[in-house]
C-alpha cells in the first residue's frame, strides 16, 4: 500500500471524513471496518438488505483512495474462466497460422527430430505466456500495480464450489495458474465480498473475513446522507420524509423501503418541488418508495397517520 | 499483557453464549485489539465485533455479552483500586480473620472482590451443569476461609461474653448473606459460561425423541435443529442436482462457440440434462391426536418447501384446505400457528379430508408426482374411504406415508393404516427428528434416480 493510502486511513474517524468526502456517509461500524480491512489486510464480507449502500461502499473506498474499482458479479455458473484467467484462444490461433511459415523454416533447419522437438517445446511456451493471457477480475485486482478495490457482489449467487476456490485469493491474496506458476498480488486489493445471505455463506470463508452488516440507517445516519445525496432538499423536508420512511420501516410488509429508496424518493420530492410533505403527493409517489402493489396498498391506508406524525416530529426538530 | 488476558476471557465469555470462535479468530481478534487499543470502549466494541460475531444472530449476543462484560469488568477495577486507597487502615474490630472483619464491617465491596479472586482461583470457567452450581458455591466460600470464620464463631460463644456472642450472632448472620451472594454469583456465572453446553447435550437428545413428548420449553430449541437438518439436507442436494445435470456433448454448440477460433474445437459444449422438477404433494394430519407432533411435521413442510420447489402442501383434520400459500408467506412459526388455528385440533376425518382433496385436487397429482401423507391414520371410526389413496397410488409415481405412531400399535383400535398399506409405497414412522431426516433424505435420493 502507498503512502498516500497508508495516510487517508490513518484512523477511523480519517475514514469515515474521508468516505464522507465522496459522498457516502458512513456509520461508525462501516468505518471501522474499512479501517480495519486496510490494517489488516483482511476481506470484509457485507450483508445486509437490498439498497442499504453495500456495492456503494466499495465505490465509495476506491474513489476516496484514488484506487480502480474491479467488480465482479456473481451468478449460478460462474467458474475460473470467467472470475479468474482465460487464454485468448483467438489469438493463439491467429498467431500460429500467421507464423506458419516461419515456424516451418525453423523446423527445417533441425537436423534430427530429438532437436526438432526441443524447438517445438520453447515454442510452446511463448503461446502460453502473458502475451496471450486473457486476464479477468480477480487476476486483474492482483496484478494492478498500484493495489486496487475489488468487489466480488452477490457472492451468494455464485456456487459454492466457487466459493471455495475464492479461498486462496482470500487468504493469501494470490493463486494458482497451471500454466504460469503462482501470482501473488503485488499490492494486496482490498476486498468487499456482498451478499443478501439468499443462503449461507460457508464458515471458512466467514472465518477468513471481516464480516460487516449493514442494516437500515438510524433517523439521524439517514438524514445525513439524503442531506449530502440529494442537497437540494429543504431541512424540514428532509426531516418529515426520513420520519415517514423510518414508520414504513416498523410495518410488516414485503419489501421495506432502504436508504436507495429514500434517496430516489427525495429526488422525486424535490422534482415536484415539494417543501413539505403533502398528503396526496404522498400518496401518488408511494410507488417510488415501494414495490409491490400489496405494500403500497397496506401504507397507503396509513398515509395520513403516518405523514401527521412526521410533520409533528419535524416540527419538534426544527 | 493484563488486556490480553481479559480478552481472553472475554472470548471465553462470547463463545460460551453461543458464538462459534474459532483459533484463527481468536488471533484476528487479538490483532484487532492491539490495532484499535482497549482505550476507545465504543471502538472496541465495533472493531471486535466484526471479527468475531459473523451472522446478524451473534451481532446481537455479541452487543449484549460485550456491554455485559466490560461493565463487569469495569466494576471489579473500581472495587479492586478502592480497596487499595483504603486497605491498610482497616481498624480491628474484635474479629482475627479477613473474612471475619470484612463481614462485622459490612465491606460490601471487599467481599464481592474476595468472590472473585476466590471464583478464579476455584477455576468457576470450568462450570456446565446447572446441578454444580451448589458445589462450586461450597468450594468459594471454602475458598474464602469459611472454615475459620466458623471456629472463630465458636470460640466466641464458647467465651461466652455477652458481647461476644453477639458478635457472634452478628457474624453468623452476615455469613448467611455471604452464602446467598456467592449461590447467586456463581448463577450469573454458570449463565455466561454455560449458556452452550447444556444446548448442546439437550440437542442431542432432542435429535433422538419422539416428536410428541417434547416439552414446550424444548420447542424453539427443536426448531433450531429442524432448520439445521433442512438447509444440511439442501446443500447436499443441490450439488448433486449440479452435477448430475451434465449431459452428453452438444455438437452444434461446439461449432458456434469455437467459431471466434477459426472453427478450430478448442471449447467443447455439453447439453444439459433435462431436470425433472420433483413434484410433491404433502398432506399433513393435524387433528387433536397428532396435534403435537403435527406443529413439527408443519414445520418440517415449511422447510422442505426451501429445499425443493413445487412442494404442494395440504393440512386437514375433520376437513381439508391448502396449505401452500401459508407456508409461502409466513414465517415458520407463524404459518404453524395459523395453519393449526384455522384447521388443527379437529376430530380427524380421513375420508372426508380424502374426498376433499379428491374432488378439488385429484388432477394435480400426476405420474411424476410424489404425495407424502403425514398422518396416524385414525379416523374415529369415520370411513376411511380406501379407494381414494388406492386411487391416489395408481395416479401418482409413489405415495409414501410416515406415521408418527411405532409399527407395533398400527392397525390397532381405530387405526386404519393397515387397510391403507397395500396401496402405500412405503409406510414408515416418523417419529423424531433423527427419522424424519432420514425419511427426507431418501425422498430426495429416490427423486434424483427417479
Amino acid at each position: 500500500m502507498n503512502e498516500g493510502i497508508d495516510r487517508k486511513l490513518i484512523t477511523v474517524d480519517s475514514v469515515a471524513e474521508g468516505l464522507a468526502s465522496v459522498g457516502y456517509i458512513p456509520s461508525r461500524q462501516i468505518a471501522t471496518a474499512v479501517y480495519l480491512a486496510e490494517r489488516l489486510t483482511k476481506p470484509i464480507l457485507v450483508e445486509g438488505p437490498a439498497g442499504v449502500g453495500k456495492t456503494e461502499l466499495s465505490k465509495a473506498v476506491a474513489s476516496y483512495l484514488n484506487l480502480p474499482l474491479i467488480r465482479m458479479q456473481c451468478y449460478e455458473g460462474l467458474d475460473e474462466g470467467k472470475a479468474l484467467y482465460e487464454w485468448k484462444y483467438g489469438k493463439q490461433l491467429l498467431y500460429t497460422q500467421i507464423l506458419k511459415d516461419k515456424l516451418g523454416e525453423e523446423m527445417r533447419s533441425a537436423s534430427t527430430l530429438k532437436e526438432a522437438l526441443t524447438r517445438l517445446d520453447s515454442i510452446d511456451d511463448i503461446f502460453f505466456s502473458e502475451r496471450f493471457l486473457e486476464e479477468r477480475p480477480l487476476l486483474k485486482a492482483l496484478r494492478h500495480p498500484s493495489g486496487a478495490v475489488l468487489l466480488i457482489d452477490e457472492v451468494d449467487k455464485a456456487d459454492q464450489e466457487f466459493e471455495a476456490f475464492l479461498l486462496e485469493i482470500l487468504s493469501d491474496f494470490q493463486v494458482t495458474i497451471p500454466e504460469l506458476g503462482t501470482v501473488s498480488a503485488v499490492v494486496p486489493p482490498i476486498v468487499f465480498l456482498t451478499s443478501n445471505s439468499t443462503r449461507d455463506m460457508g464458515d471458512a470463508i466467514k472465518r477468513r473475513c471481516l464480516h460487516l452488516h449493514i442494516g437500515f440507517p438510524d433517523p439521524h445516519l439517514e438524514r445525513q446522507i439524503v442531506e449530502v445525496r440529494v442537497p437540494g432538499v429543504s431541512e424540514r423536508l428532509r426531516l418529515q420524509l426520513v420520519s415517514f420512511v423510518q414508520q414504513i420501516r416498523g410495518m410488516d410488509i414485503k419489501k421495506l423501503p432502504s436508504v436507495s429508496e429514500t434517496i430516489d424518493w427525495a429526488r422525486v420530492l424535490l422534482l415536484l418541488h415539494a417543501d413539505c410533505l403533502e398528503y396526496d403527493m404522498v400518496r401518488d409517489t408511494l410507488n417510488v418508495l415501494l414495490k409491490f402493489e400489496e405494500d403500497v396498498d397496506a401504507v397507503g391506508s396509513q398515509v395520513t397517520a403516518f405523514v401527521h406524525k412526521a410533520r409533528s416530529e419535524a416540527e419538534g426538530c426544527l | 499483557m493484563f488486556a490480553h488476558e481479559l480478552l481472553v476471557r472475554f472470548l471465553t465469555t462470547l463463545r460460551a453464549s453461543g458464538i462459534r470462535i474459532s483459533v484463527a479468530e481468536e488471533l484476528d481478534a487479538m490483532l484487532v485489539a492491539e490495532v484499535v487499543g482497549y482505550k476507545d470502549r465504543s471502538l472496541l466494541r465495533d472493531a471486535l465485533g466484526l471479527t468475531v460475531a459473523k451472522s446478524l444472530e451473534e451481532k446481537k449476543i455479541y452487543e449484549i455479552c460485550f456491554d455485559d462484560f466490560f461493565n463487569r469488568e469495569e466494576l471489579r477495577e473500581k472495587l479492586a483500586s478502592e480497596k487499595e486507597a483504603n486497605g491498610k487502615s482497616g481498624d480491628d474490630n474484635g474479629s482475627s480473620t479477613t473474612l471475619g472483619q470484612m463481614l462485622l464491617d459490612g465491606d460490601r465491596s471487599g467481599l464481592l472482590l474476595a468472590i472473585e479472586l476466590a471464583a478464579n482461583q476455584v477455576g468457576i470457567s470450568q462450570i456446565r451443569l446447572f446441578t454444580q452450581i451448589n458445589l462450586y458455591a461450597q468450594r468459594i466460600l471454602e475458598q474464602m476461609d469459611l472454615g475459620g470464620v466458623q471456629a472463630e464463631i465458636g470460640t466466641m460463644r464458647r467465651f461466652g461474653s455477652p458481647q461476644m456472642s453477639q458478635q457472634a450472632d452478628q457474624l453468623e448472620i452476615a455469613l448467611e448473606n455471604l452464602g446467598e451472594d456467592v449461590r447467586e454469583y456463581v448463577r450469573r456465572q454458570f449463565e455466561v459460561f454455560a449458556r452452550g453446553e447444556p444446548d448442546r447435550i439437550r440437542d442431542g437428545f432432542l435429535y433422538q425423541m419422539r416428536l410428541g413428548s417434547i416439552k414446550p420449553r424444548d420447542k424453539a430449541r427443536l426448531r433450531i435443529i429442524i432448520r439445521q437438518i433442512a438447509r444440511r439436507l439442501a446443500t447436499r442436494h443441490a450439488r448433486v442436482l449440479r452435477k448430475k445435470r451434465k449431459g452428453k456433448l452438444d455438437v452444434r454448440r461446439v461449432i458456434r462457440t469455437n467459431i471466434p477460433n477459426d472453427g478450430v474445437l478448442f471449447r467443447t459444449a455439453f447439453r444439459l440434462k433435462k431436470i425433472q422438477r420433483p413434484k410433491i404433494v404433502a398432506i399433513c394430519d393435524v387433528s387433536g391426536s397428532v396435534a403435537s407432533s403435527a406443529e413439527f411435521l408443519l414445520f418440517f413442510l415449511w422447510n422442505l418447501r426451501e429445499i425443493l420447489s413445487g412442494v404442494r402442501a395440504f393440512a386437514f383434520s375433520s376437513d381439508l384446505i391448502e396449505v401452500t400459500d401459508i407456508l409461502d408467506k409466513l414465517d415458520p412459526e407463524e404459518a404453524t400457528k395459523k395453519i393449526m388455528n384455522s384447521i388443527g385440533f379437529g376430530a380427524t376425518n380421513y375420508g372426508n379430508s380424502l374426498s376433499t382433496f379428491r374432488k378439488n385436487w385429484m388432477t394435480i397429482v400426476d405420474r411424476k408426482t410424489t404425495v407424502i401423507i403425514l398422518g396416524d391414520a385414525r379416523g374415529k371410526r369415520t370411513e376411511p374411504r380406501i379407494d381414494i389413496v388406492r386411487e391416489l397410488s395408481e395416479r401418482a409415481k409413489r405415495l409414501i406415508w410416515l406415521n408418527p405412531e411405532q409399527r407395533q400399535v398400527w392397525g390397532t383400535g381405530d387405526s386404519d393404516m393397515l387397510r391403507y398399506k397395500p396401496f402405500i409405497h412405503l409406510a414408515k414412522v416418523c417419529n423424531s427428528v433423527a427419522n424424519l431426516e432420514t425419511v427426507v433424505s431418501d425422498l430426495l435420493e429416490a427423486e434424483r434416480h427417479g
